[in-house]
């Protein structure tokens, strides 16, 4: 089977849909690498954003046929099955790394400690060298930005974390976002 | 609606990062239908966070393709992904109050002489009539709550019948109202005459308005929200006639200004459903 080089977006549905392995090839090729980026960023560890990636890859081929082209675009679509499934896993291995430390007396804000725990003993990924928009932003906006989409916070959560109004979240968020645009545009 | 202002609150960034509440989303999925800016927003902030996730591309290690694909390709063909919702929360159960008390008495028992057993006799019979009067006081109290307990399910009830009677009605529609994020304990609902329009509005599960606001009920009518009327200041009805609805996919309650307003603060949403 030769390579595809472009596929319009319509042209790539209906190949998933029919399973066919360049379908799988083009998507691999063209979104792999923003769908790993969004999922380190997530889970921190290579060896879980390894398994997760494979998982997410999995689910797309799967799910192909819930997806919506008029309810939304199939890169936007992955994107948030990735981040999803990234969250959802990092979740679990928490509730799981709480469980093992039930015999430790002393755990206080066990699910704040998820970015930095290492419990098992895995070197975390190195983000040095990794193209980082997100610290081009003002400081309080990056954590916003982190809280909300790396870290799944719901927006409550990041009120009382932070101690600021629910309102206020919600026009800083988006006051982070036009300046990320804003950041993209330059690039 | 001032859609400018809906679209500044950050309820767009707040959904497409998947933050938003089903409530939220609800609402948003009526105007995006209605409101081509509304709907080119969404896009902007999706293709923003596309261009993010571009721009922030990690290539995953070469290998992983292979075995990905082997994973695929090894799956059933007739596997497909379906949709599995999670079951709403279980209401919490009602405090059981506890009323039972176990006494043990005491077990001593000593023959050896008269004056002991006496001495313990009459302690058991202090003891005995000290229990029986608290346990007198007890009744008396539980028999005070379970009267007042009574008086109001009365006035309960009799609100229900008539709630009851509007709801038999085969035209009738109940749409239970829910609160919006930060708000979980508030609800209201609408009893909603398909046949004549008319619309019943019971909130008893809403704060008391501050000084100078009142509620106000909105019907979501093709993506555009319908002005259903205010909720009377003072009133002990536990029901509402608000002003008549031919046609309506959603209700919502905001807090506005005494008087009502033309359109909704939405930042003041406090309950909503859909039909």
């Amino acid at each position: 089977m030769s390579p595809i080089h472009y596929l319009a977006e319509d042209t790539l549905i209906s190949l998933l849909k029919k399973r066919d392995q360049r379908a799988f090839n083009y998507l691999y090729d063209n979104y792999s690498g923003a769908l790993y980026g969004v999922v380190i960023r997530i889970v921190l560890h290579k060896n879980y954003a390894d398994e997760v990636i494979q998982d997410i890859f999995v689910k797309i081929w799967n799910h192909v046929e819930l997806f919506n082209e008029e309810k939304g675009r199939l890169y936007t679509w992955m994107i948030n099955i990735a981040r999803n499934t990234s969250i959802d896993y990092i979740k679990s291995k928490r509730v799981q790394n709480e469980q093992k430390n039930q015999s430790l007396p002393d755990v206080v804000n066990s699910s704040e400690t998820h970015r930095y725990a290492d419990i098992d003993q895995m070197t975390k990924v190195d983000f040095i060298g990794m193209s980082s928009v997100l610290g081009k932003l003002k400081p309080d906006w990056k954590r916003l930005i982190e809280m909300a989409y790396y870290e799944g916070y719901t927006q409550q959560e990041i009120s009382d974390r932070l101690e600021m109004p629910l309102g206020t979240v919600k026009t800083r968020i988006r006051a982070a976002l036009l300046q990320l645009r804003g950041i993209l545009n330059e690039q | 609606m001032d859609i400018k202002e809906y679209i500044s609150s950050g309820i767009i960034e707040a959904y497409v990062l998947g933050l938003a509440t089903e409530e939220e989303v609800s609402v948003l999925d009526c105007i995006r239908q209605k409101h081509p800016e509304v709907q080119e927003a969404i896009l902007e902030a999706q293709l923003l966070l596309e261009d993010l996730a571009t721009e922030q591309a990690v290539s995953p290690a070469p290998e992983l393709k292979d075995q990905i694909w082997a994973q695929i390709s090894s799956l059933p063909a007739d596997v497909h992904g379906s949709v599995v919702t999670t079951a709403a929360d279980t209401p919490a159960p009602a405090d059981i109050v506890e009323t039972d008390k176990v006494v043990k008495l005491p077990q001593h028992r000593d023959n050896h002489t008269l004056a002991i057993a006496a001495t313990i006799l009459l302690a058991v019979s202090l003891g005995g009539n000290i229990l029986l009067y608290q346990q007198r006081e007890e009744s008396d109290n539980m028999l005070a709550q379970a009267e007042a307990a009574r008086d109001s399910t009365q006035t309960l009830l009799s609100a229900a019948n008539s709630q009851w009677e509007l709801l038999q009605r085969p035209s009738v529609k109940a749409v239970s109202l829910a609160g919006v994020e930060g708000r979980p304990d508030l609800k209201a609902v609408v009893l909603w005459d398909t046949q004549n329009a008319n619309v019943y509005l019971t909130a008893e599960k809403l704060p008391a308005a501050p000084q100078g606001k009142q509620y106000q009920l909105w019907a979501i009518v093709d993506g555009q929200p319908v002005d259903a009327g205010v909720l009377p200041l003072a009133s002990t009805e536990q029901m509402f006639k608000m002003n008549n609805i031919p046609n309506a996919q959603a209700f919502a309650i905001t807090l506005e200004d005494e008087g009502g307003k033309p359109a909704p603060t939405l930042s003041d949403l406090y309950v909503i459903g859909n039909i």
